[in-house]
């Protein structure tokens, strides 16, 4: 006599993420945290094509992509086709901080994937209001940069913007006259799929090495190196926000 | 896909607990025991249960 079955939503779980159940990292609990997530990853340019197929293959419960619904359209189609068991929602980026701060509080975490400064600063300022974790990738000339900030230990990190100025600071002592345009647009996915990757583990609850500073990524050598950024005290974002 | 399920199983029990499980011959007879020990539980029992077999493992 076979043994009995679990009901076809229970088996379709099993099967889909058999594999990342075995991982001592995720496991079942891990596995039902990740599918009681919800994720919003701002901006749709190519560093969010693997991040938001490497979360949806790896069961995140809600996946809102905000920017032009119209342009999020097909992707969200496939993403569908990829895994039906995660929803996408598309909506427009939030145009006032109040709406960027109802926005974070509604999600576990945000990933910034755009370059638009004023945008990025605005999420900043969502995140330095209500203590939300905001996952960030970024391009400064030919580097690309990964940072988490409000994700660590540290009652009072340094903000995106502390932690933009290093980086761009930096970026800007390393020009590279000819950057080869395939290389940045492979560059591009890499960081998507960091950025992924350092969703999982914080949703996890595990620490990662990107919480206490910034990565920098080499497209030209194909490496990374640590950024420290120490928190500036006269940031015109975050110096107010101090919680001495 | 066996093992993935009883390894869902172990999760929620105390280490000293112990789990029987029932399964059909061929792979997951030839598989369960091994790799359940690999993960660090002790095979108490496996006996043949009718036409199945019946593992009994501690956590």
């Amino acid at each position: 006599m076979p043994l009995p079955l679990e009901n076809n939503e229970e088996s379709e779980w099993l099967e889909r993420y058999s594999r990342q159940l075995l991982l001592k990292e995720v496991g079942g609990a891990g596995q039902h945290r990740l599918g009681q997530a919800t994720v919003a990853i701002v901006g749709t340019g190519l560093m969010t094509i693997p991040l938001t197929l490497y979360l949806t293959a790896a069961g995140i419960g809600h996946l809102l992509l905000l920017d032009q619904p119209q342009s999020t359209q097909t992707h969200r189609a496939t993403l569908h086709a990829l895994n039906p068991l995660v929803q996408t929602t598309a909506s427009p980026i939030p145009t006032t901080l109040e709406q960027t701060i109802e926005q974070m509080n509604g999600c576990n975490l945000t990933l910034l994937a755009h370059d638009h400064a004023h945008i990025r600063q605005q999420f900043n300022q969502a995140a330095l209001q209500t203590r939300h974790t905001l996952i960030s990738g970024w391009q400064t000339k030919d580097l690309y940069f990964i940072s988490t900030i409000h994700a660590n230990p540290d009652p009072n990190p340094p903000c995106l913007l502390c932690t933009e100025t290093v980086c761009n600071t930096f970026a800007a002592t390393h020009p590279n006259p000819h950057p080869d345009p395939n290389l940045t647009r492979m560059a591009a996915g890499v960081i998507g799929s960091v950025l992924a990757m350092e969703t999982l583990t914080l949703l996890l609850d595990n620490r990662t090495q990107i919480c206490y500073g910034a990565r920098v990524f080499y497209p030209e050598e194909g490496r990374y190196d640590a950024m420290p950024v120490l928190k500036n005290p006269h940031c015109p974002a975050c110096s107010s926000h101090s919680s001495d | 896909m066996t093992f993935v399920r009883v390894k869902l199983k172990l999760e929620s029990m105390a280490p000293g607990t112990t789990l029987r499980i029932r399964l059909n011959a061929g792979e997951p007879l030839e598989n369960l025991p091994r790799s359940l020990q690999e993960e660090g539980c002790r095979v108490v029992s496996l006996a043949s249960d009718g036409d199945a077999f019946l593992l009994v493992v501690e956590k």
